[in-house]
């Protein structure tokens, strides 16, 4: 009897935490026949792979666009930030999450180009809209009294951002804000491929080209992503970036592998494969002008 | 009853597992030092002892990047494996004695592919965190 008692408290206990942990614990069905829950990982049906949340998308960080735009030599050009620094317009939760996103993919910009009182009114608006959004103003405040103190050193400001985005990024998925998360990502990613695309046609780079032209195996993750965590409030944004989709597919991208090198001491593995990516120049202009549309809905977004 | 039982603390320690997430985290987060940037995204997945988790990423050429997977509250109770997308084994932690973290130079852009799972000798269930960085 004791042990029935037991049996039964542990397993209300189990299942207690296990749903806590898993949010409402249902399972969806999956196309490709697994099966997946809300903390973000899959049963692996029968191949025992898991694909974290449906799949894992890593999107390109808005940093390292613009790391690239400092090495191409692009000027720092105020013109292609968000014009709007009124955090308040944005009022739903949707709006405040791309536009933190793009503001955020402002605020890595004007970092790379040293224009530290920029980033310092740009890291206030996306505390504003942190907040509105659920990320504890705390992550915010520590980093703020920090940066204020090494306003003129870009790479301890640089790591400080980058900090930031990763433990908003951690904190959202631990509150089951996988929406949220996303959609900051895809304000970030817009604003980012929005930069690259106003600059190569005044800077004929094919780095910066080709940078572009790879966006599209991050756009189909992006759809991927959106897809995911769309429970019909985002048909537009799946449909707009689908709408991307059919130009992208003219892009044309081509692989090669070549054996890699592996360096024990020094952790480092060289991967030497070979890739190329040719982007023909109507391509590129309908590209940079759908992203542009993209980029203006998404900021001119209110509710 | 016995069925049952298993199942409860199957489930329990899944529950757990999931709540060392945090811990693991910060595991993990050590290795991301201040040479590297942060991608800004947090890839988490709980796994039981005979799974797989897999991590798609894209990676630029002409970039260094640093990809740190860790599970549990202390390193190498990951292995961690990263292919091209067309299957090409390029890593495998596990003859680099479970290296927590490795670094991959780009000499083009690429789709990779990672797969992790948990060590058996660890065994278990466990929270799997993989986080990327990149050189500045």
């Amino acid at each position: 009897m004791n042990l029935l008692r037991f049996s039964s408290l542990l397993i209300a206990l189990s299942v207690s935490v296990f749903i806590t942990a898993c949010g409402d614990g249902t399972e969806k069905p999956d196309t490709s026949g697994e099966v997946s829950n809300n903390n973000g990982a899959n049963n692996g049906g029968n191949s025992n792979i898991l694909k974290v949340g449906d799949k894992l998308f890593n999107l390109p960080s808005p940093l390292e666009t613009a790391f690239l735009i400092e090495e191409v030599g692009g000027h720092f050009t105020e013109a292609l930030l968000n014009p709007d620094v009124d955090p308040t317009k944005y009022t739903t939760k949707n709006a405040q999450a791309m536009n933190l996103g793009v503001y955020g993919a402002d605020l890595g910009y004007s970092l790379i180009y040293n224009q530290s009182q920029n980033a310092w009114n740009l890291l206030e608006t996306c505390k504003k809209l942190g907040g509105e959004i659920g990320i504890s103003p705390s992550l915010y405040t520590s980093l703020m009294k920090r940066f204020q103190g090494n306003m003129e050193n870009r790479d301890s400001l640089l790591i400080m951002v980058s900090q930031l985005n990763s433990l908003s990024d951690e904190y959202l998925k631990e509150n089951e804000s996988e929406d949220v998360s996303a959609l900051i990502l895809y304000g970030g990613w817009v604003e980012s491929l929005y930069f690259t695309t106003q600059l190569t046609a005044q800077i004929p780079n094919p780095k910066l080209r080709a940078r572009v032209g790879e966006q599209k195996n991050s756009l189909e993750n992006l759809i991927g992503l959106m897809q995911q965590v769309n429970t019909g409030q985002l048909d537009d944004v799946v449909s707009e970036l689908e709408s991307l989709k059919t130009i992208f597919d003219q892009v044309e991208y081509t692989y090669e592998w070549v054996e890699p090198e592996t360096n024990e001491g020094k952790h480092l593995t060289i991967i030497k494969s070979k890739s190329n990516v040719k982007i023909s120049d109507a391509v590129l202009k309908e590209i940079s002008l759908k992203i542009t549309e993209i980029r203006n809905t998404i900021i001119a977004t209110t509710t | 009853m016995k069925q049952l039982l298993t199942f409860a603390i199957a489930a329990f320690s899944f529950g757990v597992s999931f709540g060392q997430c945090d811990i693991t985290a910060d595991v993990c987060g050590k290795h991301i030092t201040d040479d590297f940037l942060s991608d800004g995204q947090h890839y988490r997945a709980l796994l039981l002892t005979d799974q797989v988790a897999e991590f798609n990423a894209t990676l630029y050429g002409g970039t260094t990047y640093r990809i740190s997977a860790c599970s549990g509250t202390q390193d190498g109770n990951l292995l961690f494996r990263v292919y091209d997308k067309e299957r090409n084994l390029i890593f495998r932690n596990q003859v680099h004695s479970n290296a927590p973290y490795w670094d991959f130079q780009l000499e083009s852009s690429m789709d990779v592919i990672i797969e992790a799972e948990l060590d058996p000798i660890a065994g278990g269930s466990g929270c799997a965190v993989m986080l990327i960085g990149f050189k500045r």
